[in-house]
């Protein structure tokens, strides 16, 4: 234990002035600061959420966002579907999002931005039910989707992990296509008040296709559970 | 809307939880977008920081402790406390022995010293904000003063915490 001169304050093993201990830390706590990125990301991120324009460096997704949704309020469904697919930003498939647009973009950036960041898994698994025994710390069972099966038939699954959607507890099951590629798809309890009014399968709707950061977003309903599928865009 | 110092705080405060950078921007990015489907729910927020804090604090231990990286630590509650903050208040350290003692400390612990020297607070508000018995902070207030008495002079261990 280093010897600290009560009457200077100074350690004899350290060549730094000892402080009290709140100083000490608060200092030493707010050394670790946002990098201009990181903290450009946060304030476009609250500019978009409550409607303000974005300023500076911001990414192309939440212009391509907020001028969409500007133009989707004006157009009958079908017609909104003519024009998002020549700006080509977004697709959608005889559906209306009225007053959930900014629910679904925060949804399709978090999980574009956990895609591309692709954290390790926490169970290996090429069989579906494997993932369903170990994902017990979620309030619902992960399914085997039956759009996954019939898009993705020539994905191989390789396991998942615990993640969330916008705070609420999900798993993220990973595949890999037949080039290699990585795909990731979302499941959690679906909740209306949360997410908004999503595409549901059980329906006969079709999902939810957009582009954010390069990839391919497909979200829908399915048995109760919401998923989302990212995917980067075919070759 | 928080603003930039706000952003820089939340993001201080998740790193206290987390050792891996991403990781706490991940955290503070899901404490503000809950925080922001409040303000747009036009749902009143009574403390924003503090929100946006227990979210942070509340996805962390959802995600962590799933995924077994956070480690529970049990501890034996003292008989006789000593009831005010002096006893960490008159602690001295200087920078490199608070690195070594800091990287030591479970998230539980950052977290209560995090709102003791950063936010300012009491042991009783702390206790209130952190929903734990105020024996129970006491008596990690009184483990922590025994880890900064006996461990500051040791050497940095690279221990990994949270993610």
């Amino acid at each position: 234990m280093s010897k600290i001169d009560h009457d200077t304050g100074a350690s004899s093993s350290s060549p730094e002035c000892p402080q009290a201990l709140d100083v000490a830390l608060r200092e030493y706590l707010s050394s670790d600061t946002l990098n201009t990125d990181e903290l450009a990301e946060l304030m476009s991120m609250q500019q978009f959420r409550l409607g303000s324009e974005p300023h500076g460096d911001v990414a192309a997704t939440s212009r391509s966002f907020e001028s969409k949704r500007r133009r989707r309020w004006s157009l009958v469904a079908a017609c909104c579907f003519v024009c998002m697919a020549a700006l080509g930003s977004w697709r959608y498939v005889g559906y209306g999002l009225e007053g959930e647009s900014n629910t679904v973009a925060l949804i399709a950036n978090e999980l574009a931005s956990n895609h591309i960041k692709l954290k390790p898994l926490d169970i290996e698994a090429a069989q579906f039910s494997t993932l369903q025994g170990f994902f017990t710390l979620v309030d619902f069972v992960p399914r085997a989707s039956r759009f996954v099966i019939e898009q993705g038939m020539s994905n191989t699954l390789l396991g998942g992990r615990y993640c969330s959607i916008q705070g609420n507890s999900a798993t993220q099951l990973r595949y890999r296509d037949a080039v290699g590629r990585a795909s990731t798809v979302y499941q959690a309890v679906y909740h209306s008040d949360l997410y908004g009014d999503i595409p549901s399968l059980d329906r006969g709707e079709l999902p939810l296709e957009v582009s954010v950061k390069g990839l391919d977003l497909y979200l829908w309903v399915e048995k109760g559970l919401l998923m989302v599928w990212v995917r980067p865009p075919p070759q | 809307m928080l603003n930039e110092s706000e952003l820089h705080q939340l993001f201080q405060y998740a790193r206290s939880f987390c050792s891996q950078r991403a990781d706490a921007l991940d955290l503070v990015q899901g404490g503000i977008e809950v925080y922001l489907q409040k303000v747009t729910a036009n749902k009143k927020v009574e403390n924003k920081m503090a929100f946006v804090r227990k979210i942070i604090r509340n996805r962390f231990i959802d995600l962590y402790r799933r995924e077994q990286r956070f480690e529970h630590e049990s501890y034996q509650e003292l008989s006789v406390y000593d009831m005010s903050v002096s006893t960490l208040e008159g602690i001295m350290i200087s920078r490199s022995e608070l690195e070594a003692v800091w990287v030591q400390l479970n998230e539980f612990d950052r977290d209560i010293l995090f709102h003791w020297a950063v936010l300012g607070y009491s042991t009783k508000e702390i206790a209130e904000l952190l929903a734990m018995p105020l024996g129970s902070i006491l008596s990690r207030i009184h483990r922590l003063r025994q880890q900064f008495a006996s461990d500051k002079s040791k050497p940095p261990v690279n221990k990994e915490q949270g993610a």
